[in-house]
């Protein structure tokens, strides 16, 4: 009897624990019910979008960042509400873009009341956006953003220039304009293909900096046989990069270039150019000078400068090879960062090079591949929305000169300033403005917050407008030195390859719906075909003979390469 | 003593002898497949290991191979002073303890029905819970659902939807079926025991080996739980452990074509590829932890449920 009871006790303790971590769970569930339902009622009683304190409220729907550890006791966002006396909500999205699509379409297909704005660089893609828009889930701000009351930063502090590629670049193909862009082009990034040379080897073997693809070969020759790095062994790479890199190191094409035009692409993806009138389209991968370039690559490749592990290694691997630590073993490649070195400033090796002036080809080309800056649509208004005109003043803030400095740098004062007698030090500068490129510094960055972790921006997810000046004449809170390498290249980088490319480049195109379904598949095809068909080329795998040659050509027609050009023509034709 | 000592080396090297040529060699061959098995499953454990003690610089240009290069704890200091990392962290045992209470009673009161012989229409309610092994709705309706029950962005979002696994509870019916004798209910009931009573004071304590499997395996789903939330939830303070992670993953991968400015992407990304390992480290530690408490039930409590049923 006493055992039972004893039992029973213990049972009913049992039960009173469970309950009790139940009740724990409940309620601090139940409060987050709470907090959603307030946030719902909130959304429900306020069609005119107000909170208790009688500011409106905008819910953004953004995209995270690990760096960030808070978005709401955040500086710039509480600047933002002060400065319209509004209320910003969140709503978080994936920090992968190909997520973040995924909860937004299924938002939109759930028919689910709306983010008041999507803020996202990368999730929707353009098609995604025209499908939205025609189904009215995102709304037209073209009016809008002609309004100087609506848009005031956009129609003042934006150049028309400038204004005119973005209204450009954010015009769907039925007309409409569904976003509002980021504008920051850079040009350290507009020009990644950056070509450097073993500058220690070149005086070692007393060669001179090659200037034609011929010196080149010869100066490859040279650093393959000849054992610059003195270790009595035949190891060093004559040329090297990787074809599957993502920024810059695919050494073939800044190798093209000297035979013709070819601007940078993804590793997966192809372009098409302009010929010499400027007036057609053309497909330069089937164009006899590309064959030519072809040649010379195969040349490099068959006498062993240029090794088969071009299409092979991955990032890993380049950076294993760059970082080798007994001897350098690469006597000149293409990469856009100088971070594939570890510590590149104090980074044997990475010290070794110089950076290489594009190479004139037999027939006197010389171009330098170049990425035309995009501005890329960040801000999108929803139909949910029930004050599109506030969104998009909301938007328009981000143009004003200091917001765009704080979406990028931080708080101003603590991350960085624009305080005269500051930037008179004459101990900061940077490379543009040494170089005489640019006059005069215009902020001073004391703090470099883009790696650190903090509450201060959005890293850069948002609306932004700095110009290619703007970004050239910051300088860094560290003594200028122009004997650091790093600091250098950014001027050789301006002087060598910005300006190396034809007058007229072909734009950024864009589609219709029809042409883009007729389209998709034909550009991956095309795309695998032509880069696998490049490495058989270069690596001898596919002899380059005229029948070859001939085939390699029927085969891009019969994989529709003609639909692309004319449809590429069609959409050039739109424009021009 | 010795003799006795000699006798049995004598008798079990004539053992070995009996075992044969064919049995040898089997052994040796199986030995050395579960070896090399275990040798591919223990690798990449071993490596994330290393790699979260080594400096970013050595794993990216992969000088980590098997022991750690630069010993360096730049990776754990980032991830423990993340404070989004603890969100994560209290958010994620949450989920796992909560959600694994309602998972194992909800199973155990659906399958202790199932278990019993005397319940009308069993093959048919059965049938029920089967079909909806083999189809589902998919994401959208799903969705809707969960948005119509007003739980989006809600921590219910992730407790409720799925809160009964039907194969973990065909485990557990199996096992109650075959493992409790029918005897014992009619004793009980003899005895004047309810169904309630004999459920919680004669079934439970016999099943806890199912139970453990029970929680073990609800425990690790909810654990490692990652989809749900992040299409139902859109706040950080509701976030699990994975979405962190996941996010300083991305932060480290580059896409030139969608970064703005792929140079200082670029900076980012060795520092990330440090903490992506140490926070692969630091999530599995909980579950490596639980394991081998719950292992000797484990293996019981599922192959009984497989054979017998």
């Amino acid at each position: 009897m006493r055992k039972i009871w004893k039992r029973n006790t213990a049972a009913v303790l049992a039960g009173l624990m469970v309950a009790g971590a139940l009740q724990g769970c409940s309620s601090s569930g139940t409060e987050a019910t709470k907090a959603e339902n307030s946030t719902t009622a909130a959304q429900a009683t306020t069609s005119g979008n107000s909170t208790e304190n009688g500011k409106e409220k905008l819910v953004v729907a953004l995209q995270t960042y690990s760096f960030i550890t808070d978005y709401d006791d955040n500086y710039l966002t509480k600047r933002l509400e002060e400065e319209l006396g509004i209320d910003i909500e969140f709503h978080l999205l994936s920090a992968d873009s190909s997520e973040a699509t995924t909860q937004l379409s299924l938002m939109i297909s759930a028919g689910q009341e709306l983010p008041d704005i999507i803020c996202t660089n990368g999730a929707l893609t353009k098609e995604a956006v025209l499908e939205y828009g025609s189904k009215g889930v995102l709304i037209p701000l073209a009016d809008m953003l002609a309004n100087p009351e609506i848009a005031p930063n956009f129609n003042t502090v934006v150049s028309a220039e400038d204004r005119e590629t973005i209204l450009e670049a954010t015009t769907s193909a039925d007309g409409n304009i569904y976003s509002m862009a980021q504008f920051e082009p850079q040009t350290w990034n507009m020009t990644p293909y950056r070509m450097f040379i073993n500058q220690t080897w070149l005086d070692t073997l007393n060669l001179p900096m090659p200037t034609t693809t011929e010196e080149y070969y010869e100066t490859l020759k040279a650093f393959a046989t000849q054992d610059p790095n003195g270790n009595g062994a035949a190891d060093e790479i004559a040329v090297y990069g990787i074809s599957a890199g993502t920024y810059g190191e695919n050494v073939t094409i800044p190798l093209m270039n000297s035979f013709i035009y070819y601007p940078g692409t993804k590793a997966t993806e192809v372009v098409l150019t302009l010929d010499d009138s400027g007036d057609t389209v053309i497909a330069p991968f089937v164009q006899d000078n590309w064959r030519k370039g072809l040649e010379y690559m195969n040349r490099l490749c068959s006498e062993g400068l240029m090794p088969e592990a071009v299409f092979t290694d991955d990032k890993t691997q380049f950076m294993a090879v760059l970082n080798n630590e007994e001897v350098n073993l690469v006597g000149a490649l293409s990469s856009g960062s100088l971070s594939r070195w570890n510590n590149y400033d104090a980074n044997a090796n990475g010290q070794e090079y110089e950076m290489l002036p594009p190479l004139t080809g037999p027939d006197g080309v010389a171009y330098a591949p170049f990425i035309q800056y995009q501005p890329t649509s960040v801000w999108y208004i929803t139909s949910s929305c029930k004050n599109p005109e506030l969104a998009v003043k909301l938007g328009d803030l981000f143009y004003d000169p200091e917001i765009s400095k704080i979406t990028r740098y931080g708080e101003p004062e603590v991350d960085w300033t624009t305080n005269a007698e500051a930037l008179a030090d004459p101990k900061y500068s940077n490379a543009y403005i040494e170089a005489g490129l640019c006059e005069g510094k215009s902020m001073l960055v004391l703090n470099d917050i883009w790696g650190q972790n903090n509450a201060t921006f959005w890293r850069d997810i948002n609306p932004r407008y700095a110009t290619i000046e703007d970004s050239n004449t910051v300088v860094y809170a560290t003594e200028w030195d122009p004997s650091v390498k790093s600091l250098k290249f950014y001027a050789d980088n301006y002087n060598y390859y910005y300006t190396a490319h034809p007058d007229k480049l072909l734009p950024q195109l864009v589609y219709t719906n029809e042409e883009a379904q007729e389209q998709s598949e034909i550009l991956v095809n095309v795309a695998t075909y032509v880069s696998q068909s490049m490495a058989q080329f270069i690596t001898g795998e596919r002899p380059l003979t005229d029948k070859e040659w001939e085939a390699y050509k029927k085969e891009l027609d019969t994989i529709g390469l003609s639909v692309w050009l004319e449809n590429a023509q069609a959409a050039y034709d739109r424009i021009k | 003593m010795k003799n006795t000592n000699q006798f049995m080396r004598k008798n079990s090297r004539v053992k070995k002898v009996k075992t044969g040529m064919n049995d040898q060699i089997f052994y040796l061959l199986s030995g050395l497949v579960l070896t090399i098995a275990f040798l591919l499953v223990l690798y990449p454990c071993i490596f994330v290991v290393s790699a979260s003690f080594s400096s970013g610089t050595a794993v990216q240009s992969g000088k980590v191979i098997l022991w750690p290069v630069e010993f360096s704890l730049t990776g754990y200091d980032t991830v423990f002073h993340t404070a989004n990392i603890w969100t994560g962290f209290s958010n994620s045992l949450f989920y796992t303890v909560c959600g694994t209470i309602i998972n194992v009673i909800l199973t155990i009161l659906a399958a202790y029905p199932l278990s019993r012989q005397d319940l009308v229409g069993r093959d048919k309610l059965m049938l029920f819970f089967t079909f909806t092994m083999f189809f589902n709705g998919g994401i959208i309706t799903n969705y809707l659902l969960v948005s119509k029950l007003g739980l989006i962005n809600t921590r219910w979002a992730l407790l409720l939807p799925g809160a009964l696994n039907v194969y973990n509870m065909i485990i557990a019916r199996t096992f109650l079926q075959t493992n409790i004798p029918n005897e014992l209910l009619e004793a009980s009931q003899l005895d004047g025991c309810s169904d309630i009573q004999y459920l919680i004071q004669v079934v439970l304590p016999l099943s806890k080996a199912v139970l453990a499997v029970l929680v073990l395996f609800y425990g690790v789903a909810h654990w490692n739980t990652y989809f749900n939330a992040m299409i139902y939830l859109n706040n950080r303070s509701l976030f699990p452990l994975t979405i962190f992670l996941k996010e300083i993953l991305i932060s480290g991968q580059i896409d030139a074509s969608t970064v703005s400015d792929p140079e200082l992407a670029e900076k980012v990304s060795q520092l990330s590829g440090v903490i992506k390992y140490s926070l692969i480290v630091v999530s599995m530690v909980p579950v490596l932890v639980i394991y081998p408490f719950v292992q000797k039930y484990f293996i019981k409590g599922v192959t009984i449920g497989a054979v017998k049923g």
